[in-house]
């Protein structure tokens, strides 16, 4: 049983990959983003560029230390629905991953970058002429 | 002395590499020719480059526009608000500040980045026909909650539509979807018509 203060690294990513589908799964939620800096999000997009796919880490940041476990995320929504309500609803999703696994939350940052518009065509189909 | 960089077409649009993830602009035009297939997840969960897609995807539907008006014989398309226009769209790419929403729960922070408000009041140019936003500033102090903010937004009309009406409605959208997503204070929204353009 982990103690909610001590994560492996594969831990971590285990957790970050639960809860990102969390999120994916989410009502209003459209997308999830990397958090992290534009340097570090330039890094990985150079790494994937040489074969590595999405650079082998996790989209979602997590991270154990003596106040339980951070969460971070960066969360694309769906512009017909408040973002507000979006982003309580994916903090409840963070909350119940952690509950499930006997984790103490220490924080959660969650942050719209990107609202859908209302009319969005579907992968593969044009928008427009 | 000359900069190195200017001939760079991403940096002629006021942007760095960073801020579209290591894409340029050309690769996102590339990627909506093709239908945005095969997908590429960097880009698609780049929310800049969602931003700068979607931003391009409107001016492109209006160039469709433009170039049926041109077989019309219509006057030659002035570019110069295409270029402000893409200026205004490099800039909605960078994530900028960190907007908070109000939280009673001193763990929890919750935001929404300038970048997608400034996203969000790009896109209210779909609801109103004619109009496209060239650029959008935030001013005041977005990152303090209560803190008064004025939206200034520079915008292109068509020739012959009612100034005042397009600008009323601009702003009444604006205000909506800003009511609807953020919990900013909107001191003003102040939308100044830079370009009049004939056609489409």
């Amino acid at each position: 049983m982990m103690t909610g203060t001590e994560l492996s690294k594969e831990e971590r990513a285990g957790l970050a990959l639960r809860i990102e589908a969390a999120l994916r799964a989410c009502s209003g939620v459209r997308g999830v983003y990397r958090s992290g800096s534009l340097v570090s999000n330039l890094l990985r997009a150079g790494a994937s560029a040489w074969g590595n796919e999405r650079g082998a880490e996790p989209i979602v940041s997590v991270a154990a230390g003596a106040e339980g476990v951070a969460v971070e995320a960066a969360i694309g929504v769906d512009g017909r629905v408040r973002s507000v309500a979006t982003l309580r609803h994916a903090r409840d999703a963070v909350d119940a991953v952690l509950r499930a696994e006997g984790l103490r939350r220490g924080s959660i940052t969650l942050t719209v970058a990107y609202v859908q518009s209302a009319v969005e065509p579907a992968p593969g189909e044009r928008r427009r002429p | 002395m000359t900069d190195h960089h200017e001939d760079d077409p991403l940096r002629r649009l006021g942007l760095e590499p960073a801020d579209l993830d290591g894409h340029t602009i050309e690769e996102l035009g590339d990627y909506l020719d093709a239908g945005r297939t095969p997908r590429i997840p960097a880009i698609e969960e780049s929310p800049g480059c969602q931003l700068a897609l979607d931003a391009l995807e409107r001016l492109r539907g209006l160039g469709t526009a433009l170039m049926d008006e041109e077989a019309a014989s219509a006057p030659p398309v002035d570019e110069r608000w295409v270029a402000r226009i893409l200026s205004g769209i490099a800039m909605d790419a960078q994530a900028g500040r960190r907007i908070p929403f109000a939280s009673d729960d001193p763990d929890v922070d919750l935001a929404i980045t300038e970048g997608a408000v400034r996203g969000l009041v790009r896109a209210a140019e779909e609801a109103v026909p004619g109009v496209l936003v060239g650029r959008c500033r935030l001013d005041g102090d977005v990152t303090e909650p209560g803190a008064p903010v004025r939206v200034a937004i520079d915008v292109s009309v068509r020739l012959g539509d009612p100034l005042r009406r397009v600008a009323d409605r601009l702003r009444a959208e604006v205000e909506d979807r800003l009511r609807r997503h953020t919990d900013l204070r909107v001191a003003a929204i102040d939308v100044a018509i830079t370009d009049v353009r004939e056609g489409a």
